[in-house]
């Protein structure tokens, strides 16, 4: 269809460079996050759980938070 | 510097996140009736009442755009701008950009409203804009990017939790995609022609198309999915490890899977196979965030009995995990060769849209309103009813689109006799089978529509119970720390053994002899060199990565850095293969004037939401439409128009099939020349005259592209023009009608007659 000489031989390669790519990108972070300290891990997953002081009216988690207080 | 502390109350700037939110719901209803609308129209032609304006092809794009880039875009605004503020402990950077931001998307909204009802259309799916409107789409999102960029340069929480990451790689790619996919040469205020032509032009559209609901339907609703699920459900995320896994693995799969929407096409196989590969990849991290949205909701599961909010997210992130499941599927090649150019995509991109968008839209609307006008949700039932019905419509419409789909394509492919005929000849056959299940889709998206009625009930009387308030927050704010640099960013040792690392393997594997076995040798070093530096500086190491999930601007570059590879590597050998003179044997006949002028109208009248000018290689469709297309077929056309839906029949090779007289008939009337047809009729094309004076400077802006026109002047392609026009009035006066050579219905016909013209093109000695 084009250019044989241009087209039918490292077309292929694309794959497996993309795969390739991918694999050793894919075991940095995969190592990377089993490897994350436990405190760090606590305080990054409770982030969107300490925040502002509730609008809400008779929010059942403010009640909780202040009879834990 | 300074390194004392201080403390400081923050109040938010929640006024932007309810105009967003207001504006999302509005647009919802907008986009959702216009959804229904159209859905009625494919079983009732009637229902455009022979308005040009209220047509199919020009509705259709309103409602996808209106859902996506409205509905969704403001509710995505909403909760990125609540969710940052609140994670970076800071105020929106900016009161000014966050409104001119709200403002400027309205307005792209409401030209979109306007424009597309009237026909000004680029052609391309989710990309209708015309050119002045996609430079002010350009020129808003970048001050999105810089509002949300500057929030985090002024943070007061070092870590950026893993919502902002989603967030991050929403704002780049998204810039990205829709740059690259909209350049075009304008013709006119109202015109323009896409830089890319033919297979280019479809691969970087889908590239667009696909990564659109990875990015802008995705990625930032997982990002809210981060936040407000936790926030809902009053417990963190089931594993933050498996969200960082899930974030790197999504952004770096989800950019090379565009190319699954043009399988068994004229696309090199190569490309066909590596969105095949990557699709199906994909499955893997989609399902990682799925059950780590599910398992957030461990221990909290009574609460699905109680609340509304959590109804919802539950819902949605299913959905999303069934439509993650359902598009792998799609995009196995044998697959796809049965459900594309079916309503079985309908039905998997609703699964999507309604029961993962949508829904996640609900749950977070319901969360935030109590919040932002400092009161309680109105009614509760009221929100369990509108699951409800939500939940029932999603069912009727994805299921009906499901058997409608496999239904047709199952039809469409029979064959007999050996595979020497078909068993359904007659394409308004395949039509007439799925008419039931079209009329069921009505009745599942008017469920859905009616649902959100009953949410803007909810939300208005809820906010007419509180009123406006804004949250605050006590912060102690941190002396600065110093920042990474681009030199520690990249040019450091993890970085730069990778990129050996990476270097070495691969040169190992595309060498030979003593190149191979060197290569094998540096890989093995490098690696083992790797090991032992890490053991002695490992905790170096770990802190170069922890910093880099500290500083934005070097993760931007990062995540930048993978989604640009692959589409770097898809569209660039394109531009090479898609020129003329690197093509072997069919080539396309260069338009006239006047068929370029019936082309525009084609587009104008979205006639490629229905036809498709793509025969793919399969036996069914040689046999149902003639020889399967090839990619020099379409080398000059800007855009494309290879279609992604048959709710009519494939038209790439309609040219000389049928007598002039049948085109004219069947345009005024489908129905008197096929019988069962659900096509609209088209009086205006007979009323009003082609626009030739447009002609020279689109001729010449197509030259531009690569076009091979003779150049003509304006007289010689008015005479041109003329004489096409005549030559087709004769015939049509020979059959028995009258009609003026200047009419739209000419030019239309000039170009149904021209698709499927080619030469044959040979290929260079020595090549």
């Amino acid at each position: 269809m084009f250019k044989r000489i241009q087209y039918e031989d490292w077309q292929n390669a694309i794959g497996m460079i993309a795969f390739a790519v991918f694999f050793v990108a894919f075991i940095i972070f995969v190592f990377k996050a089993i490897f994350m300290k436990k405190d760090k891990v606590e305080h990054m997953a409770n982030l969107p759980l300490e925040d502002e002081q509730s609008n809400l009216e008779n929010d059942d988690a403010q009640k909780k938070e202040k009879t834990r207080r | 510097m300074n390194n004392t502390t201080t403390k400081t109350t923050i109040e938010y700037n929640d006024g932007v996140v309810r105009a967003f939110m207001i504006a999302s719901i509005f647009w919802s209803i907008v986009g959702l009736a216009a959804g229904v609308l159209v859905a009625a129209q494919l079983n009732f032609f009637q229902l455009n009442f022979n308005t040009e304006w209220l047509t199919f092809g020009r509705l259709r794009p309103l409602h996808t755009n209106a859902v996506i880039f409205a509905f969704v875009g403001n509710m995505m605004f909403a909760g990125v701008y609540y969710s940052t503020q609140r994670l970076c402990k800071v105020r929106l950077a900016s009161n000014f950009l966050s409104w001119f931001h709200f403002w400027g998307w309205q307005l792209i909204i409401v030209a979109a409203a306007i424009t597309l009802p009237l026909g000004f259309s680029r052609g391309k799916e989710y990309a209708e804009l015309i050119w002045p409107i996609n430079i002010l789409v350009a020129v808003i999102w970048l001050i999105f990017g810089a509002n949300f960029f500057w929030t985090l340069g002024k943070r007061n929480e070092r870590n950026l939790y893993v919502a902002i990451w989603f967030y991050i790689s929403t704002v780049i790619t998204v810039t990205m995609l829709y740059v690259v996919n909209h350049l075009s040469i304008p013709t006119g205020w109202l015109h323009s022609y896409p830089v890319f032509a033919g297979v280019q032009d479809a691969l970087v559209q889908w590239w667009y198309g696909h990564n659109a609901v990875a990015f802008f339907l995705t990625t930032p609703i997982l990002g809210i999915m981060y936040y407000f699920l936790p926030k809902a459900a009053e417990r963190p995320v089931y594993s933050y490890r498996l969200s960082v896994v899930h974030f790197w693995s999504l952004v770096f799969i989800y950019i090379w899977a565009g190319p699954h929407h043009l399988l068994n096409t004229a696309l090199p196989s190569w490309l066909q196979g590596l969105g095949m590969l990557f699709s199906i990849m994909l499955w893997a991290p989609s399902w990682g965030g799925m059950l780590n949205g599910l398992l957030t909701l461990r221990g909290a599961w009574h609460t699905l009995r109680t609340d509304p909010v959590i109804k919802f997210f539950a819902a949605a992130v299913t959905f999303y995990g069934m439509a993650t499941f359902e598009g792998p599927l799609l995009s196995i090649k044998s697959v796809n060769a049965l459900s594309h150019y079916t309503d079985w995509t309908i039905g998997h991109v609703h699964a999507g849209t309604l029961g993962w968008n949508g829904f996640m839209a609900a749950g977070m609307f319901y969360w935030l309103a109590p919040r932002l006008w400092g009161t309680k949700l109105y009614s509760t039932s009221l929100a369990n009813m509108h699951f409800w019905l939500g939940m029932v419509g999603i069912l009727l419409y994805v299921a009906s689109m499901w058997v409608s789909g496999i239904t047709q394509g199952l039809m469409l492919n029979g064959t007999a006799e050996g595979g020497t005929i078909l068993s359904y000849p007659n394409f308004v056959e395949t039509l007439t089978a799925i008419r039931p299940l079209m009329a069921l889709r009505i009745v599942g998206g008017g469920f859905y529509l009616i649902g959100f009625f009953l949410l803007v009930v909810n939300i208005y009387k809820t906010a007419r119970s509180g009123k406006a308030v804004n949250g605050t927050i006590e912060v102690v704010i941190q002396p600065k720390t110093k920042r990474m640099g681009f030199g520690t960013t990249f040019f450091n040792a993890p970085t730069l053994y990778t990129g050996f690392l990476l270097l070495f393997s691969l040169s190992w594997l595309f060498s030979t002899g003593i190149f191979s076995l060197f290569n094998f040798f540096a890989t093995v070093v490098t690696a083992l060199l790797m090991i032992i530096h890490f053991e002695v500086k490992g905790v170096t190491w770990a802190e170069w990565y922890d910093k880099l999930l500290a500083n934005a601007l070097p993760f931007t570059i990062l995540t930048f850095i993978s989604v640009a590879i692959g589409g770097l590597i898809q569209i660039v050998p394109t531009v090479t293969m898609n020129r003329p003179s690197n093509v072997e044997g069919r080539i396309q006949v260069v338009p006239t004037p006047l068929e370029l002028a019936g082309r525009d109208i084609y587009i104008r009248e979205g006639c490629f939401n229905c036809h498709s000018q793509m025969i793919r290689t399969m036996v069914p469709e040689v046999l149902r439409y003639g020889d399967y297309s090839r990619l020099g077929e379409s080398i000059y056309n800007h855009p494309f128009q290879w279609g992604s839906k048959r709710t009519g029949p494939d038209l790439a090779r309609e040219g000389n099939k049928r007598p002039d007289i049948w085109h004219y008939q069947h345009m005024l009337d489908p129905r008197s020349t096929s019988p069962g047809s659900n096509m609209p009729n088209y009086p205006w094309l007979y009323e009003q005259d082609t626009d030739v004076a447009a002609l020279p400077t689109k001729l010449s802006v197509l030259r531009l592209l690569g076009v091979p026109f003779i150049e003509h002047t304006d007289e010689e392609i008015k005479q041109s023009v003329d004489s096409q026009a005549i030559g087709i009035a004769k015939q049509l006066r020979e059959a028995g009608v009258y009609v003026a050579p200047e009419k739209e219905i000419i030019a239309l016909i000039a170009y149904l007659q021209s698709l499927g013209k080619f030469t044959e093109n040979k290929p260079e000695q020595g090549a």
